[in-house]
């Protein structure tokens, strides 16, 4: 996937006003890699986030994305908001929604073209979705939107997609596909990927990043069974106390 | 003699209703763009501050003797005006901004109504500025219309996707390049001229309606923005005519009898669509 870092940050420190956000943050992120970001609400996860795609501009130091500043290389960025709940009432269709994502490709006004429309096609059967490019997007399921804001995201033929806690409010077994769906997306592409989700984490990904008190903090992630408090603290911020328990009731009555 | 036998004797019907079909095509099209984007008041701020500009250059044209000047002008450089500075306060300072706008459409009218009262002879302009008279639409203005049409069209047109994707998603639209705040600016410009346009066939006071109406009705049976403006376009077209035809036929104000259709438009476009998802829904 070329020589060239996904993400590479040097010395980044970011401020909302008097809050200092993030300090000093140096990180790299190679090509290919998935990567998981934790932290605490607050911590700063959706800012560093933010900076990578170029929406916010650092105090201090760079982010070079694909080679090039953050902020010029936004359009080859795929995103994935968090929770993004559209007005119902716009009259939209899945594929319009998807075609979306091949604004800013080539020309600056005028229609679609029709290898714009076929790769949203074969956007849309990347998802499992290509069956329903009509139909209207609020319409569709939770878990069917989060999947065509994937496709949104993947249609511009990106390097590099970053989502925003995608399976926030979605059901275990839905949210189970989605996270197939972004294993196989990283066969092609590097993944940035902001969860709660310390199951999927510990099972799928083999790197977390910490956002916690200003800093980012590289983790190699650890099977679930080893989560310990002080780590858990750590990742998740607050006073975590790890529980174990074998799914079986106890003589007092409880799990 | 009947309404279709009037219209093809009488040049002030056929430019009423070539005034009321152009009109709808632009109502049609930016009409869809404010009401899935929640921004009908705004259309409402830029209508209401077309009283100064139509008020001044009726003053300028009558009193200082610029006879070029038609009031018309006068509105479109206001409602451009107005509609940069609405654009800019709601980019830029969005915790006022419905202070800002209402203030502009207070100021706008009072603006307008001073330099109407000291226009000798102009009382009656009043009342057609405010509730329309398509049927004295002169020929001069029905070019100025066509060409502001024209405008209108084209650019709605030629940026529907990027328009469409301000609207829908502004964010992800300022990732993929697009110039988010140029674009909202343009699409209140060209809601500004849409208004210029309607003035004459339904009145500054009616503009809002006329615009929300067909729009909201259209986007309750449309499954994407382009189905909304045809069917938008095409329910302003059979109000504006129907309003014409009442109003020749049994002397009722058109622009108030357009709106009235227009209403009843959405109410039964709102029962079809209930009835729709109902059937949907048990099937």
């Amino acid at each position: 996937m070329g020589d060239v870092p996904a993400v590479e940050i040097d010395g980044m420190g970011f401020s909302y006003g008097s809050d200092r956000i993030l300090d000093s943050v140096d990180l790299t992120i190679c090509q290919g890699e998935f990567v998981g970001v934790v932290g605490p609400n607050g911590g700063g996860k959706t800012t560093l986030l933010k900076l990578i795609l170029g929406l916010l501009t650092p105090d201090t130091g760079t982010i070079t994305v694909l080679g090039r500043p953050a902020r010029e290389a936004s359009r080859e960025v795929g995103y994935v908001p968090q929770q993004f709940a559209p007005d119902p009432r716009f009259p939209m269709t899945l594929g319009d929604v998807v075609l979306m994502g091949r604004l800013g490709m080539a020309r600056g006004f005028g229609p679609f073209s029709r290898n714009d429309r076929g790769l949203m096609m074969q956007a849309l059967e990347t998802v499992g979705l290509a069956d329903r490019a009509s139909e209207p997007y609020a319409d569709l399921s939770g878990g069917q939107r989060q999947r065509a804001l994937i496709a949104r995201a993947v249609v511009s033929e990106s390097r590099l997609l970053v989502l925003d806690e995608p399976t926030v409010g979605l059901d275990p077994g839905i949210e189970r596909e989605v996270l197939a769906l972004l294993r196989h997306l990283n066969e092609t592409m590097t993944i940035i990927l902001v969860t709660h989700d310390l199951t999927f984490v510990t099972d799928s990904l083999e790197t977390v990043l910490c956002v916690s008190n200003g800093s980012v903090v590289r983790h190699p992630t650890v099977a679930l069974h080893d989560l310990t408090s002080d780590l858990l603290t750590d990742l998740l911020g607050g006073d975590v106390r790890a529980v174990r328990h074998d799914h079986r009731w106890t003589d007092a009555g409880g799990p | 003699m009947g309404f279709l036998g009037a219209l093809m004797e009488h040049g002030f019907l056929q430019r009423a209703v070539a005034t009321g079909l152009l009109a709808s095509v632009a109502c049609g099209v930016v009409g869809s763009y404010i009401v899935a984007r929640r921004i009908t008041y705004v259309a409402g701020g830029i209508a209401h501050c077309l009283l100064a500009g139509l008020g001044i250059a009726r003053y300028l044209q009558v009193v200082q003797g610029w006879g070029w000047l038609h009031p018309l002008y006068g509105a479109l450089a206001v409602a451009l005006l107005t509609a940069v500075v609405i654009g800019w306060v709601s980019l830029h300072w969005t915790e006022r901004e419905d202070t800002v706008i209402s203030a502009l459409w207070a100021v706008g009218m009072a603006t307008g109504v001073l330099f109407i009262a000291r226009t000798p002879g102009c009382s009656q302009d009043l009342m057609s500025y405010l509730f329309g008279n398509i049927l004295m639409v002169s020929p001069a203005e029905l070019w100025l219309i066509a060409l502001l049409d024209l405008v209108v069209i084209s650019l709605a047109l030629v940026w529907y996707n990027q328009l469409t994707a301000v609207c829908f998603d502004p964010q992800f639209a300022r990732l993929r390049g697009l110039r988010v705040e140029a674009l909202y600016i343009l699409l209140l410009c060209l809601t500004a001229l849409t208004v210029v346009v309607l003035v004459t066939a339904v009145g500054l006071v009616l503009v809002i309606a006329l615009l929300a109406l067909p729009a909201a009705a259209a986007g309750r049976l449309s499954r994407s923005l382009w189905q909304m403006m045809l069917g938008a376009a095409a329910l302003t077209a059979l109000c504006s005519v129907g309003g014409i035809a009442a109003s020749y036929s049994t002397d009722l104000p058109s622009g108030a009898t357009t709106i009235l259709l227009a209403a009843a438009g959405y109410l039964a476009a709102v029962a079809v669509g209930y009835i729709r998802d109902r059937y949907a829904r048990q099937h």
